[in-house]
């Protein structure tokens, strides 16, 4: 059964084809660079408004355009990434508690998973044998 | 031969025993490092009490399957250890991914004080860690386990990040893995960098468009040119010989990737190793 990453949305197996456990860590937000009501700051990409202004090389200009009059071959420049809040890293921190004993942890638990269908199973079964 | 050795011949009578000398408070101690689920640890040796008598043994041990460090301790009483050998059962690690140390200590509980180092070294199903004879090995040396890795299948508008986990050391062979862009204009370009958690210290981008409403395959490796294969397929050139410790992070970087735009599943290679601490 697949899980579902509830801070990322990624889907991913626990235990992969080879045997050995998977560690998810959300990967960054991408955020554009836009000026909103004349003030320039980063923008989740999600979060863009149409009235957002963005800057994008076009032939060989870089011009300041609203998102919502990108053109076809427009590319905005200047994204950048920055860390989830409540990101999921799954990965193992190990410490020595008052009592000596070791104890592990997975680092950091996000907001959590939920098991999954995948859409199409990983391993088609073979319907009409050859 | 040590004091303890001296003192226990002159009491008992054998004067010299073959191979490494134990006293009552010496043990035999385990520890190893292993990512695969079901592996045991099987232990097996010979040791000569010190009235002559020759005593074999084995020893089991379960390690944790999170590549974090167990321990278990065998005593052995008095006497000398002659000969020992490890090796995996119940599964069928690579090399690289079960590690074994074999120390005496003195002390029956963890922690207890390391004497000395007798062996060393990755075992599997079929390769055996012997005392004597194996060469005492770092895990970070030979040959690690090449393993083919289903990755995160991102959500849509985000990018493609694999971590390596606690405990690996990753060498990146190659990733595979294909864009889906939506409608909404803008080129987009693909590149894959490897960070250490979150400087970028080198990577590989794709001079091409990538445009909207199209589906693409990205081939990652050291392919040795960058190129766009066919209308569907890009081959792209990664540095070569790229080391990752735990933390580290290899992630595409989409320039104006939209919120719309979704990259499957990566599957990619690595030659993992273990940090054996």
């Amino acid at each position: 059964m697949a899980k579902q990453c509830q801070a990322c949305m990624g889907v991913y197996e626990a235990i992969g084809d080879d045997g050995l456990p998977y560690f998810h860590v959300c990967p960054p937000i991408t955020c554009a660079v836009v000026k909103r009501n004349g003030r320039v700051g980063l923008v989740p990409i999600a979060r863009l408004q149409d009235t957002d202004l963005v800057r994008v090389q076009r032939g060989a200009d870089v011009v300041e355009v609203a998102v919502s009059d990108l053109l076809p071959d427009d590319q905005r420049i200047g994204d950048r990434t920055i860390d989830r809040p409540s990101g999921r890293d799954e990965n193992l921190e190990v410490f020595v508690n008052t009592q000596r004993q070791r104890i592990t942890r997975i680092k950091a638990e996000g907001l959590g998973t939920v098991d999954v269908a995948p859409d199409q199973p990983a391993r088609l079964p073979v319907l009409d044998a050859p | 031969m040590s004091n303890g050795a001296a003192a226990a011949a002159g009491k008992h009578g054998l004067l010299v025993g073959p191979g490494f000398f134990f006293d009552n408070d010496d043990s035999l101690q385990l520890t190893a490092w292993n990512a695969l689920a079901n592996v045991v640890l099987t232990l097996t040796g010979r040791f000569v009490r010190v009235d002559g008598t020759v005593e074999p043994f084995v020893e089991r041990h379960v390690p944790n399957t999170n590549r974090t460090a167990s321990t278990a301790i065998f005593p052995r009483g008095q006497g000398w250890l002659t000969d020992l050998s490890i090796i995996a059962s119940g599964a069928t690690p690579l090399r690289g991914q079960t590690f074994a140390r074999v120390d005496v200590v003195r002390g029956q509980t963890s922690p207890s004080i390391v004497l000395s180092t007798i062996a060393q070294g990755y075992v599997t199903a079929t390769k055996r860690l012997a005392y004597p004879g194996s060469v005492i090995e770092d895990s970070l040396s030979g040959a690690g386990a090449l393993r083919s890795i289903l990755g995160t299948d991102p959500g849509a508008g985000v990018e493609i990040a694999e971590t390596v986990p606690t405990g690996a050391r990753w060498r990146f062979v190659s990733l595979r893995a294909a864009l889906v862009t939506s409608a909404v204009a803008a080129n987009r370009n693909v590149g894959l960098f490897f960070d250490d958690g979150s400087a970028i210290f080198a990577g590989a981008a794709v001079n091409f468009n990538h445009a909207a409403s199209l589906t693409f395959t990205y081939h990652f490796g050291q392919v040795g040119q960058t190129f766009v294969q066919t209308s569907s397929q890009a081959m792209v050139s990664t540095p070569g010989n790229i080391i990752l410790p735990a933390g580290f992070r290899f992630r595409t970087i989409t320039s104006a990737i939209d919120v719309g735009d979704n990259w499957g599943a990566p599957q990619y290679g690595v030659e993992e190793f273990l940090e054996a601490a």
